[in-house]
């Protein structure tokens, strides 16, 4: 069993958007309307410079923790997933996610980062990590 | 997965031209990989975009009204001729032009279209792109611009580049260098992840890089760091330069450019005295200026001042190997008849870049002079990358017959007779010419979308219905491609085994001081401090062969109490290109458009406020836009990026606001007040 973990580096991050539409790229219809990333973009500022940068979820299970219905889980790579089925859309996960990367859909149920994992699975990385040409998205084995 | 093929594509969406690993399932892109940025990352929509021209169209009616009706590829064809060649027949071949937007692969068969029909007037976008800073370049060094050699640098002096957002991929470079120690300086009036990552950051106000350049000669000459014996064998002009930029000591350059005199002297004393060291340039920001060219010539100076030229380390014209091939840059503009822009800007052709200068193309249809105009095929051709766009607009009505080919239905192509449908670069393929002598392949991964058809293949077509005579294109495209490669030792056959790149049979090895042999191909056969061309028109034109400083702010008959802001347009962010990509829905959706940017003690002097609807006017015009403050910008300037149909920046631009030598405008200095706008 391995244990995934997707970084991001926020000295690195440049604001170049690019994980932020792959995200999209990677898991919605081209054609689709309005879709989300499940990476978000904030403004971060210190003395005389700020910047746009675009981080993504953790992984944390902050959401799993409250979802009343158990619809999320963390699957076996150590990626927090959603079962939609079981999602009752109280957005209770929605109010705890310190990074701000749950959303919810036309269907009024709770998507996220699936860390990309039916990528990994076949051996390659997650569209984020993949596209980035600074090294702030970036993928760990913890094992 | 059955079924999934994996080819390897360059993105066509800026010159970068990124590798792209394209999945291919069912004849349609599936997914994309790669180290990319936004604009890369959203190639799916830009391929499967809404607004793709799909099949030859003419218009119905009358010009302007966007109603088009499709026609077959032989009538669209059959048009052409009789159109282009009824015009060359009553007007002569003068009066057609033809224009090559991006991408820029196909040029060199364009020039040789141009070529066949008789037409001096073969112009592309780099009127108002990079053929300035070259032209630059060129007027000192009497070659093409020679970049740094980043491998063996100890020092590099980025010039106005925001690498990070205009070049995402080059990252890894800049972050090995600065793993390796070489130690940063950065010029740029924002504060940009490339500057923040510079040991020095010189924060100048827009269009004073000539005050600052000379002012960093004045340290570098009065302290005794220039390279004498160097300066003293191929430097023509050394004793005037050397009094002129006595008038640049530090205090005053303080003055002009903002940059505080203490740090000229630091980064003077960094760039001469830690080398080798070499200057990264930019295509465009010095020269979108009135006084750019000599701007530039300013900073190009310093380069053979402190001997960094063609040396291990500096700007060198062949510090990689090389292996030879044909077309690109070396198929000649015919130029037996006067070309447009040739009275205006004499330089342009005497430094031949091979194109003729078509700045002022609104003027050149509408007052038809030198002669008039009356055919334009365009490939990609927008009215937005020029000074008031709506006004060439409206000039394209003017002409007799309008052909326009290009990936989308853009707003310029609502003035087109006929509108033909190109491949972009993932239907189509192209041979790329990478560092060390490799040729590489972009490989077709899927069939054009309706019946759009490769640039070149669309040349040879209009070739072949005027019957033109053009002995490498009328072989074909294969062919053409095969030409290409011949002197390598390669062919297109070879590139398609082995798509990923291979080295040329013939390659010239990296070669520094050619110079002791060769000299310079400059009049005096030096590298020309004080240019003889730029003489020549000294009292026709009033150019200095001295690389001169003019404050843009002392450029008459501008009232600054009534437009105090200072205007600049286009410095690149990570999402746009030009106006090609706001059509794409991830890239749109990524801020607001148009972005009025300014910094927040602005926003509150002027009574605005953040993201609030408001004006921008300046002498020439105006546009509405969103505030949005940013520190990143220094107070009195107004950033707004170009192109955008609601709210173009570039309708604030004076058509006449020119660089006098390169005819390019002065899209990053000029000026303007910003207004809130009553909220309903």
């Amino acid at each position: 069993m391995r244990n995934y973990y997707i970084g991001f580096d926020k000295e690195k991050c440049v604001g170049c958007y690019a994980c932020y539409v792959i995200c999209q790229d990677a898991h919605s219809d081209i054609y689709e309307e309005n879709t989300n990333s499940f990476r978000t973009i904030c403004r971060v500022a210190e003395k005389g410079y700020e910047k746009n940068i675009c981080p993504g979820c953790i992984h944390c299970g902050r959401c799993m923790e409250v979802c009343p219905r158990q619809a999320v889980y963390r699957e076996e790579a150590g990626f927090i997933l959603v079962e939609q089925e079981k999602c009752i859309g109280c957005k209770r996960c929605e109010s705890v996610c310190p990074v701000k990367v749950i959303y919810f859909g036309k269907n009024g149920k709770m998507e996220k980062c699936d860390g990309c994992i039916e990528r990994i699975r076949k051996g390659r990385k997650p569209a984020c990590v993949e596209i980035c040409c600074t090294g702030a998205v970036y993928l760990e084995n913890k094992q | 997965m059955p079924g999934r093929i994996l080819k390897k594509v360059n993105c066509g969406i800026c010159p970068s031209a990124c590798r792209i690993d394209t999945y291919v399932e069912n004849g349609k892109i599936a997914s994309i990989e790669g180290k990319l940025c936004s604009k890369g990352a959203a190639s799916r929509q830009y391929v499967y975009n809404k607004e793709r021209i799909l099949y030859p169209m003419k218009q119905t009616g009358e010009k302007g009204n966007g109603r088009f009706e499709r026609i077959s590829w032989g009538e669209a064809y059959g048009i052409i001729a009789d159109r282009l060649l009824e015009i060359r027949e009553s007007y002569g071949a003068q009066s057609a032009v033809f224009y090559a937007g991006y991408p820029k692969w196909y040029r060199p068969a364009l020039l040789r279209l141009s070529n066949a029909y008789g037409s001096p007037n073969f112009c592309t976008e780099s009127s108002t792109c990079f053929q300035a800073a070259a032209l630059a370049w060129r007027s000192t060094f009497g070659n093409q611009i020679c970049f740094p050699d980043m491998a063996h640098t100890n020092t590099l002096l980025i010039w106005s580049n925001n690498l990070y957002h205009s070049n995402t991929a080059m990252a890894g470079t800049y972050q090995r260098l600065k793993d390796r120690g070489v130690k940063i300086i950065a010029v740029d009036p924002r504060v940009t992840p490339t500057t923040r990552k510079a040991d020095i950051h010189l924060r100048l106000f827009p269009g004073t890089d000539g005050a600052l350049a000379l002012s960093m000669a004045y340290v570098i000459l009065t302290e005794k760091l220039y390279d004498k014996s160097f300066v003293e064998k191929y430097v023509y002009g050394f004793k005037e330069y050397e009094k002129y930029v006595h008038k640049f000591p530090p205090k005053r350059a303080q003055e002009i450019t903002g940059v505080d005199k203490k740090l000229i002297r630091k980064a003077a004393r960094l760039y001469a005295g830690s080398g080798p060291a070499g200057i990264l340039v930019s295509p465009s920001p010095v020269v979108h200026h009135v006084n750019g060219v000599q701007n530039y010539r300013a900073v190009h100076c310093l380069i053979a001042l402190t001997g960094n030229y063609d040396t291990l380390g500096g700007n060198c014209p062949n510090a990689e190997e090389a292996s030879p091939c044909n077309e690109f840059g070396k198929v000649k503009r015919f130029n037996g008849i006067e070309a447009i822009g040739e009275r205006d800007f004499p330089v342009w052709f005497d430094l031949s870049c091979e194109e003729a200068q078509c700045t002022k193309l609104a003027d050149y249809i509408m007052e038809e002079k030198p002669y008039p105009l009356k055919a334009l095929t365009g490939f990609g051709f927008s009215h937005r990358m020029w000074p008031q766009p709506e006004r060439l607009q409206e000039a394209l009505k003017k002409l007799d017959f309008f052909v326009n080919v290009d990936l989308f239905f853009s707003d310029s192509c609502r003035m087109a007779d006929i509108i033909l449908p190109a491949a972009t670069s993932f239907e189509r393929e192209e041979i790329c010419i990478r560092p060390g002598g490799v040729f590489s392949l972009s490989e077709k991964a899927v069939e054009p979308l309706g019946e759009a058809r490769n640039d070149i293949e669309i040349i040879i077509g209009m070739l072949k219905a005027m019957k033109l005579k053009d002995d490498v294109l009328k072989q074909g495209y294969e062919a053409y491609m095969d030409y290409i490669l011949k002197p390598s030792g390669l062919s297109l056959d070879m590139l398609r085994q082995s798509p990923e790149g291979l080295r040329g049979k013939v390659c010239i090895p990296p070669r520094f001081r050619s110079y002791e042999t060769e000299g310079f191909s400059t009049p005096s056969g030096k590298i020309e401090f004080v240019s003889q061309i730029l003489e020549r028109y000294r009292e026709s034109h009033g150019y200095s062969g001295l690389p001169w400083y003019r404050d843009f702010r002392e450029v008459p008959g501008i009232d600054r109490k009534k437009y105090p802001l200072i205007l600049n347009t286009g410095s690149r962010k990570p999402q746009y290109f030009h106006a090609r990509t706001y059509r794409i829905p991830y890239l749109a959706a990524l801020e607001d458009a148009t972005l009025i940017e300014m910094n927040p003690a602005d926003i509150k002097k002027y009574g605005l406020r953040e993201g609030r609807k408001a004006v921008v006017t300046s002498p020439a015009g105006s546009m509405e836009g969103i505030i949005r403050s940013s520190v990143n910008i220094l107070e009195g300037i107004v950033h707004i990026y170009h192109g955008n149909k609601n709210g173009d920046a570039n309708e604030l631009l004076d058509k006449d606001y020119l660089d006098p030598i390169s005819g390019f405008p002065g899209f990053k200095s000029y000026f303007c007040q910003v207004e809130g706008k009553e909220q309903p």
